[in-house]
């Protein structure tokens, strides 16, 4: 382990303990929807990062792996036990990190994130043209096999496991390879590195994730549509990670708690809601380019140590 | 204990169930919470906004419902079945509110039917023709029951289009149609049965994508096979270039079907005229569908500037006042007397007569809900189809025969 | 049927020339992806719609004036937000990606998301071996051949267009021989967002003005960028045309609403396959 990995692996998990006990306190269905609705979202979100942050590939497609898997959801659900729909939604989704990922291996910068964006506009195409099988813009009803609470915790369970699982990599050697990868590829060919294994082994590791995270999104929402495959969840996911903090795992994690809870208590500004997102995405990327993570992180640096403070007081 | 302390304590001890008690009977007098969803963004939702609103100031003013106020809360779901869920959740749980209606998207109401009949309250939908909401109320009665709907479903849109599109043929001696018909699930019922009524002479059949933009390929393909009536199924931006480029290149053949561009009153504008004689099927005409219709429409237009758009406005007015009406019935608030009153309809709105079947839609038909067409004359919508019901006479476009 | 094929291929091709020359213009000079192209298309629409229903002005100044504007906006954009981001492409496409959206959500809430018009110059149509099509069409394929010509003029002939060419081939060996770089870029910004209102100028009387009309338009001109190749003028207007048949021939062959996924196949196999274009020198490096 790394010297950074074992205290986040800490905040990690206060974090996700204080959330596991809020539904002690509170018991507003309202609340804990949209907090489930962020824990999902930060799945999204992080494994987003691992392959944009990390591995450089600025994917402003990633709603195709989570979208897979919700569909897969919505398909295979009724036919199948719920412990068989996870493996089967992250299956589909690897399905497409293969067929994403051999495209972009040899892109690079702007023609690869062009590609990546194009993916899931194909699939919303096809979603509403293929009505019989997808249910066309009517979408497919979905049945939950947890209660709200049950989804409540399976969220945070998986988002634990999620950012325990990219954390570890991420601060492992394999992460600094893909680091290295990300800031020049090339150079890290001569250095002797596959860099076809490493960039396909990243989408595995991203899609997977987030197939697995699209299934538990289909199941609270009870429903799955080609709104999942538009342009503004897989750009929200982008400003997701740019306002938690790219590269960084758990900033995007952040990042997507920030605006889920933004967006609902903004409801008086329903109307300028995507405005403010994008100003939002605007402002960070050329203002603050460590987003919320780099922002904690300096003013946790300005911070006297524990002893200087209890005396100063 | 001290003696102050005491009375402190056997003062508290009196007020507080006072005050429970006030609180609740002010619950009893507070105002009745409607909550309203819809994508209001949207031509339809803001009709869902602005009709609720009108029928709730004229309720309220006439003394409101049992003594108490209606009062409406507005929750947007920007026709995302995502946030339509948060959108009803938060008007259950936190608005608390006694009943919803409103919601012009299917998809957003398949997704939020299930919430709010768990939570056993009333659902009216305003908007949605999916049959499928209807569908779950006769497969699960005890479950969906609380879902009630005040406009009409695609199955029912499919039989009385075809009608109209029957006497038509009849009437003007026409038998080759072409059909262009976007590509979405809630037409699929409407192109089947066209297929099936008209068989061979059903001479083009044109689907297009809803994001479609330009029509030149599927008028090419129409006017190759001479047809001379085109149906068309247009609910988003297609409509536009469709009456445009039908008047630019003078197409041969008569309009109908629904086309929902047309039913703004800017399509005159947008088209530049070339919209004469374009004829659609609308919910919500200036016509005597009912006394109550003409005055409401003058009423809408005054207040607000601009003439009802969309179907989901006469849906909505209706909608409000067949709840309060059947809350005054139930005597209260709970919702399966509220069910049983409901169930127990029979009002006379501005959309017609409306009972609800056994799947908790309206009737449909002329003695109920009509269908009612206009067509585009000299830049006014006029009423031409039923019969019963028509201001004006059916126009040839000028250059058909 | 071929002969609808062969005349509407051709008029789209024409639109999707004038596309694909703006966005090549700022690709190809200064390597940057700008996701706000099609913003400044869906703009210059909207800014014709306001001066010619809110204004009164007649056709011909509401269109000069709305490509001037948006011409202006657009080196105003990479001034502000792209060249203090320029050593990150990444960057650059996020803060590109945001105005884009921005500028959608603006048209919503000044406009609304109800289609508007913009009234057509040339009214009435006329009957080509059958096919009937407007004036306004067959305006659209004069104008832009006109564009054509002057743009190639331009770059061929003026001293500015050699500089333009000079750098989009070789940065530092234009820097070292004198050309001001940095004047460059905002000169090919400035074309580049003007190319694309010119085509949202011609396209907006026979389509419908909406705020999301300007992902389409980028797509398919990146589209056509990948599948022609960067340094070659010909190539760019050739794969335009390509792609405007191919996807004729599939709307009236197969389905019109496989029409999308078409284009976006070409671009992914293009890249997968065959990344230096067609015709041009590649964009891979």
């Amino acid at each position: 382990m790394t010297r950074r990995l074992a205290p986040r692996f800490a905040l990690l998990l206060v974090a996700i303990g204080g959330l596991a006990l809020v539904p002690l306190w509170v018991s507003n269905p309202y609340v804990l929807s949209v907090l489930t609705l962020a824990a999902l979202y930060a799945i999204f979100a992080s494994s987003w990062d691992i392959l944009s942050g990390y591995i450089g590939q600025l994917n402003f497609g990633h709603a195709v792996f989570f979208g897979a898997g919700a569909y897969t959801t919505g398909f295979l659900g009724p036919h199948l036990p719920p412990l068989l729909v996870f493996p089967a939604g992250a299956a589909a989704a690897v399905v497409f990190a293969f067929l994403v990922g051999l495209p972009c291996l040899k892109l690079r910068g702007p023609y690869l994130s062009l590609t990546t964006l194009v993916f899931p506009l194909i699939l919303e195409r096809l979603a509403f043209t293929f009505r019989d099988v997808s249910g066309g813009e009517y979408g497919i009803t979905v049945s939950s096999p947890l209660s709200a609470i049950g989804l409540y915790y399976a969220s945070l369970g998986l988002l634990l496991a999620t950012l325990g699982i990219l954390l570890a990599v991420a601060e492992s050697r394999i992460g600094r390879t893909f680091r290295a990868i990300g800031d020049d590829d090339q150079a890290a060919m001569a250095a002797g590195v596959n860099t076809t294994r490493f960039k396909l082994s990243a989408f595995v590791l991203g899609a997977g994730l987030a197939g697995l995270g699209g299934v538990l999104y289909a199941y609270h929402i009870r429903h799955v549509g080609p709104e999942i495959f538009g342009l503004f969840t897989s750009f929200s996911i982008v400003i997701m990670g740019i306002v938690g903090g790219m590269g960084t795992i758990l900033g995007p994690a952040l990042g997507a708690y920030f605006l889920t809870l933004l967006g609902e208590s903004l409801r008086e500004f329903e109307t300028y809601r995507q405005l403010i997102y994008a100003a939002v995405m605007i402002l960070c990327v050329m203002l603050f380019p460590q987003g919320l993570w780099g922002l904690g992180r300096a003013l946790h640096r300005l911070l006297p140590r524990s002893g200087a403070a209890k005396d100063a007081r | 204990m001290s003696r102050s302390r005491l009375a402190h304590i056997l003062c508290i001890a009196l007020v507080l169930p006072a005050l429970a008690l006030g609180t609740a009977a002010l619950a009893q007098t507070g105002p009745i919470k409607i909550g309203v969803i819809g994508p209001f963004k949207l031509t339809p939702g803001r009709d869902i906004q602005e009709a609720s609103t009108l029928a709730v100031e004229e309720i309220n003013a006439a003394g409101g419902v049992l003594g108490r106020k209606l009062e409406l809360v507005f929750a947007e779901t920007e026709a995302n079945p995502e946030k339509g869920k948060t959108a009803v959740e938060r008007l259950l749980f936190v608005d608390k509110v006694d009943v919803i209606i409103g919601e012009h998207r299917s998809e957003v109401a398949l997704a939020v039917q299930p919430i709010i009949a768990e939570n056993k309250k009333i659902f009216l939908s305003t908007g949605t023709a999916s049959p499928l909401l209807s569908e779950n109320v006769l497969k699960d009665y005890d479950k969906y029951k609380y879902y009630f709907r005040t406009f009409l479903n695609s199955n029912q849109m499919a039989e009385h289009m075809i009608k109209q599109l029957g006497e038509m043929m009849t009437t003007y001696k026409k038998d080759k149609v072409a059909v262009i018909a976007e590509t979405a699930v809630w037409v699929e019922p409407i192109v089947d049965s066209l297929k099936s009524t008209l068989g061979s002479r059903l001479v083009a059949l044109e689907r297009v994508s809803t994001n479609a933009k330009d029509m030149s390929v599927e008028l090419s393909r129409v006017q190759n096979a001479n047809a001379q009536i085109v149906f068309a199924i247009l609910s988003a931006d297609a409509g536009l270039p469709f009456a445009r480029q039908w008047a630019d290149r003078q197409i041969p053949a008569l309009v109908t079907g629904y086309t929902v561009m047309a039913q703004s009153d800017r399509f005159w504008e947008q088209t530049e005229g070339r919209a004469q004689a374009f004829m659609t099927w609308k919910h919500g005409v200036r016509a005597p569908i009912s006394p109550k219709t003409i005055p409401y429409w003058d009423r809408y237009a005054k207040k607000y500037g601009h003439i009802p758009g969309a179907y989901t406005n006469f849906a909505t007015y209706d909608g409000v006042y067949i709840l309060a009406d059947a809350i005054r019935r139930a005597g209260n608030l709970d919702s399966d007397a509220l069910v049983k009153a409901l169930e127990a309809t029979d009002y006379i709105g501005v959309s017609g007569r409306i009972k609800f079947s056994k799947r908790h839609d309206p009737e449909a038909g002329p003695e109920f809900v009509p269908f009612t067409y206009i067509q585009w004359s000299k830049g006014e919508m006029v009423t031409v189809w039923p019969p019963a019901m028509k201001t004006a006479d059916f126009a040839f476009p000028a250059w058909v025969k | 049927m071929l002969l609808d094929i062969v005349i509407f291929g051709t008029i789209w091709g024409a639109i999707y020339t004038i596309l694909a020359l703006g966005f090549t213009l700022i690709f190809g000079v200064a390597r940057i992806l700008n996701l706000a192209y099609g913003a400044m298309y869906m703009v210059a629409s909207y800014l014709i719609y306001s001066l010619v229903s809110g204004f009164g002005l007649s056709a011909v100044p509401a269109w000069l004036l709305a490509v001037a504007a948006t011409s202006l906006a657009g080196m105003a954009l990479y001034r502000v937000f792209i060249f203090p981001l320029r050593d990150s492409l990444g960057r650059v496409l996020i803060v590109t990606a945001g105005i884009a959206i921005f500028l959608q959500e603006v048209a919503v809430l000044v406009y609304s998301t109800e289609p508007r018009y913009v009234p057509t110059a040339l009214p009435g149509s006329l009957a080509i071996l059958g096919v009937r099509v407007t004036h306004q069409q067959l305006l659209t394929l004069a104008v832009a051949a006109v564009l054509v010509f002057l743009l190639h003029a331009f770059l061929v002939r003026t001293r500015l267009g050699r500089e333009l060419r000079a750098v989009a081939q070789d940065t530092e060996m234009a820097a070292l021989m004198g050309i001001p770089v940095e004047r460059t870029y905002l000169l090919a910004m400035a074309l580049s967002t003007a190319l694309a209102a010119a085509a949202g100028a011609l396209v907006a009387p026979f389509l419908t003005v909406n705020p999301e009309m300007g992902w389409s338009p980028l797509l398919v001109a990146f589209t056509i960028v990948v599948l022609g190749g960067l340094g070659s003028l010909w190539g760019t207007i050739a794969a335009a045309f390509i792609v405007a048949y191919a996807e004729m021939l599939t709307a009236f062959l197969i389905s019109p609403q496989l029409r999308d996924v078409v284009t976006f196949g070409i671009m992914i196999f293009t890249l997968a396959f065959r990344p230096h274009g067609l015709f041009g020198k590649g964009i891979v490096e």
